[in-house]
């Protein structure tokens, strides 16, 4: 009759400790290569921006046409300011 | 012809003001020593833009244009731009502002320069719909433009906002100055400007003087532009009419706004916006917030409401 093989002799947990050492810093140096080429990918895609900046880029609305085509209808220009000036001229319905 | 030296606070202007166009056109230089030569230039652009754009006259382009319904016309730099200007803000706006309502403003018995308009016996003629800007074809290879046969084109409500554009850089280029031109109460300014900025009064008409505006706001480039269904009205049948056509039914716009005034990076930019929004009547304050424009508008009940920054404070 052959013996049942000993789990739990001092050698065969040494051997088990340093398979999962090893296992460790396997999984580890993993983790660190992968996340280097993810950032790398980032910055390639993304450059200037940053993981600590969650700030979602300012939209354009646009409108659609009735061709179905969208027309930005943003302009920039500064709305008016009030003023204490005497007018050089009036705005208003078109008179004759 | 009058010339003025216009706002105390704002010294050194000059304005010069005459009749065209059925209406007051004003060009205002920060140089006085430019008056004479402003004036000059603005009259060369307005004789321009008229004898291109007008319904009125049989010698004009648009004339030429209508009698070739149905062909192919090769046309002047400045009618096709004009027309291209006139398709963009009718894009712009979703057709609210559409250049095909010619048919429509002259059955309604715009059919001569306003100035010779008088009331008229007669019911409004139902027309309908307008066609809608996209029956113009422009060819921007040939510079030529094609509608076609019983379409009528009436450019008047960006034409002369155009003009104002054309001939304020026209001044500020050759005369190095600040100018501001305004065709009826359609503004555009180019060059540099008065510290303050151009100080420009809001009235449901234009030919209201300095004491008698609402508000007093100042911009220092680009245009300002306001639209009224107030002035130029005109009796028809029983009914009182005006010169903004919706082109969704091919009559007067709805009163429901007295006044809309609003401020672009061109005359043009703001003109379509006024204009629309008198089309778009209780719709228009939500149909105009995407455009991020400063514009005010007077109810028919006198409430006042302003989007994209125009300055609250009227008067006192």
């Amino acid at each position: 009759m052959s013996s049942a093989p000993r789990f739990n002799s001092p050698e065969t947990r040494g051997r088990a400790d340093a398979r999962l050492r090893r296992l460790t810093r396997a999984a580890a140096l993993l983790a660190t290569g992968a996340t280097v080429a993810i950032g790398v990918v980032v910055a390639k895609e993304h450059p200037g921006t940053s993981a600590t900046s969650p700030t979602v880029p300012a939209q354009n609305p646009s409108v659609p046409s009735a061709s179905g085509t969208t027309t930005p209808p943003r302009t920039t220009t500064s709305p008016p300011t009030p003023t204490r000036s005497l007018p050089v001229v009036t705005s208003g319905g078109t008179a004759r | 012809m009058s010339t003025s030296a216009v706002g105390s606070a704002q010294p050194g202007l000059t304005a010069r003001s005459f009749r065209a166009l059925g209406t007051t056109a004003t060009v205002v230089v920060s140089d006085p020593s430019h008056a004479d030569r402003a004036q000059h230039i603005l009259r060369a652009e307005i004789e321009a833009i008229d004898l291109a754009c007008s319904r009125f006259r049989a010698d004009s382009e648009l004339a030429h244009l209508h009698a070739n319904a149905g062909r192919t016309v090769q046309v002047s730099s400045l009618l096709f731009e004009a027309l291209d200007v006139a398709y963009s803000v009718a894009e712009r706006t979703h057709g609210a502002v559409d250049p095909t309502v010619g048919n429509a403003i002259e059955a309604l018995g715009y059919d001569r320069d306003f100035e010779q308009i008088e009331s008229r016996p007669l019911p409004m003629a139902d027309l309908g719909p307008v066609p809608g800007f996209r029956h113009l074809h422009l060819d921007h290879k040939l510079r030529a433009a094609r509608i076609p046969r019983g379409i009528r084109l009436d450019l008047g409500s960006s034409a002369k906002a155009f003009l104002a554009d054309r001939a304020a850089a026209h001044v500020a280029d050759e005369l190095g100055s600040g100018s501001l031109v305004s065709i009826g109460g359609d503004v555009a300014v180019a060059g540099e400007p008065p510290p303050e900025g151009w100080a420009i009064g809001i009235a449901v008409d234009s030919s209201a003087g300095a004491d008698d505006v609402d508000q007093v706001v100042a911009i220092h480039r680009g245009g300002l532009a306001s639209s009224s269904t107030e002035v130029r009205t005109w009796q028809m049948g029983n009914e009182r009419v005006h010169h903004i056509v919706d082109p969704a039914t091919g009559c007067s716009s709805a009163p429901y706004w007295r006044l809309v005034s609003a401020a672009g990076a061109s005359c043009v930019d703001a003109n379509a916006l006024t204009t629309a929004a008198v089309v778009w009547g209780d719709q228009a304050i939500e149909r105009l917030r995407p455009y991020h424009q400063a514009v005010r508008l007077l109810r028919h009940d006198g409430e006042v409401f302003t989007l994209g920054g125009w300055p609250g404070a009227e008067r006192p």
